[in-house]
């Protein structure tokens, strides 16, 4: 046998009315804020909230200041300061110092930026064969070889440099 | 709503006055809910688009979309003029526009941007489903739910809340004084993004664990770990946007309770203004009343109070019939 509440649910569900009865014994006050209120459409609530931060990443994009890729140079405590981070989407900038060096930049990257030290040695450092392309990442070598790990690797370069 | 004026007036006795107010349609709640599931959708594909691009031919990184990184890196950037170790200029600005947005419109990144809190979502949604179908983990979960209710898993859960400023404190001071992001080896975004790279890390086993608690408690790292939540939590006590409730338009029904998912008593506040609001609108989609629950702007001037306020009794639940009929 069915519930009288459940015929009640189904029927109302078909032919629901336009109002709704406020149950006994509420205060028919309404709402008093100290502040100013008013309404906001919902659409407009949302449409604006999201056409902010598209206005603002946008507006940034456009204006060449969004960089995205890892040109920034890493800041390790008790190392010297550089230069603030390149801004070009094509990949890493060459490290300014040890420091700077990253598991995302090339073996050619590290050729280029600290002349007397060749790919032969970078490659030999890292424990991969020495026929690896200097575009591999370092981070990909490093994974690799399980000899030694990015922060090894500038205290190296800083050594080097320093001979 | 039409009200008379003795009506009104809060002084006479009320127990015998029945008023209908407008109902909303049902229709429009789950516009406002499908028009956030794709709106959280969108932004997910986003995301992982540059995920997956970033594993199969070393694109851009995901993280530099990532807010967090540009708060933990501000301090850093701010003294020396450079960032820390995965923070880009693109997280500086995104962090931002993530405080902008929480200026204006509160939690609003949380409920409708943010994957991690959609991914939670989804989850928890998917728990629900099993949990329907199952008849033990369904009597589970109503043992659990029983259990929220008490005043002592309230207490757990109001202490729990504070562990969103502490990971907060962690995050930034830590980044400021060694320079580099502390909290990223705990972080379940950065477990998520690297997921394809499989490594057993602090950060995949709170992934997993904010996965496991998502299937019973909804979006549980937003609740007790975001620091990102909490930064704009502290925002968006400036925020002049906010849900408001009018009380004479409320049946008490506990719909919007219900759907909360940050588990705010809805139907107990004037205006939210929580600091866990995530303004997802999901407690106005649910409410039945059409001016129950609406989103107000507040003006920045005050009013006098010219009505005494409501001190009537406590207000009685409205039934399934009276909200159906």
């Amino acid at each position: 046998m069915r519930s009288p509440l459940r015929t009640s649910l189904s029927d109302s569900t078909k032919a629901p009315v336009p109002e709704l009865v406020i149950p006994r014994g509420r205060r028919p006050v309404p709402t008093q804020t100290r502040l100013h209120t008013r309404h906001i459409p919902v659409g407009m609530y949302v449409a604006a909230l999201l056409l902010l931060p598209t206005l603002i990443v946008g507006g940034f994009m456009s204006a060449g200041l969004w960089a995205n890729a890892e040109t920034s140079a890493t800041t390790q405590t008790g190392t010297q300061t550089g230069t603030p981070s390149g801004e070009s989407d094509a990949g890493p900038a060459a490290p300014a110092a040890p420091a700077d060096v990253k598991g995302s930049m090339t073996v050619q990257q590290l050729v280029d930026a600290f002349p007397p030290i060749t790919a032969a040695q970078i490659l030999a450092k890292l424990g991969a064969p020495l026929n690896t392309p200097t575009s591999a990442q370092l981070k990909t070598l490093v994974e690799k070889g399980n000899s030694i790990d990015i922060p090894t690797l500038r205290t190296w370069l800083q050594e080097q440099g320093a001979r | 709503m039409t009200v008379t004026d003795e009506q009104t007036s809060g002084d006479q006795p009320t127990a015998d006055v029945r008023i209908r107010v407008p109902r909303r349609s049902r229709a429009w709640g789950r516009t406002v809910h499908w028009t956030r599931r794709a709106v959280q959708a969108a932004v997910i594909a986003v995301v992982g688009w540059q995920a997956v691009g970033h594993v199969t031919s070393g694109g851009e990184s995901a993280e530099a979309w990532c807010p967090l990184g540009g708060f933990e890196g501000a301090w850093t950037m701010a003294t020396t003029g450079r960032t820390v170790a995965h923070v880009h200029t693109s997280s500086l600005i995104l962090a931002g526009t993530v405080l902008a947005l929480a200026l204006v419109g509160r939690g609003f990144f949380c409920g409708w941007l943010c994957p991690l809190g959609s991914l939670q979502e989804m989850v928890h949604a998917a728990g629900r489903a099993v949990t329907d179908r199952v008849p033990p983990l369904r009597r589970l979960r109503r043992r659990l739910n029983l259990h929220a209710g008490t005043k002592g898993w309230k207490r757990v859960d109001r202490v729990l809340r504070w562990g969103r400023w502490l990971v907060l404190a962690w995050a930034i001071i830590g980044a400021a004084v060694t320079g580099t992001m502390v909290f990223r080896v705990a972080d379940p975004w950065i477990a998520l993004l690297m997921v394809a790279q499989f490594e057993l890390s602090l950060a995949f086993v709170v992934l997993v664990a904010t996965l496991v608690l998502a299937l019973f408690i909804e979006r549980p790292f937003c609740r007790y770990a975001c620091p990102l939540g909490a930064v704009q939590s502290l925002a968006g006590k400036l925020s002049p946007l906010a849900v408001q409730r009018d009380a004479s338009a409320c049946l008490g029904c506990d719909l919007c309770n219900q759907a909360c998912p940050m588990a705010i008593p809805v139907n107990t506040r004037t205006r939210v203004t929580d600091a866990s609001c995530i303004g997802c609108l999901e407690c106005v989609g649910a409410c039945p009343s059409q001016n129950g629950l609406s989103v107000t702007l507040a003006l920045p001037t005050f009013r006098t109070r010219t009505t005494p306020p409501a001190t009537g009794p406590e207000p009685q639940a409205a039934t399934a019939s009276e909200i159906m009929r």
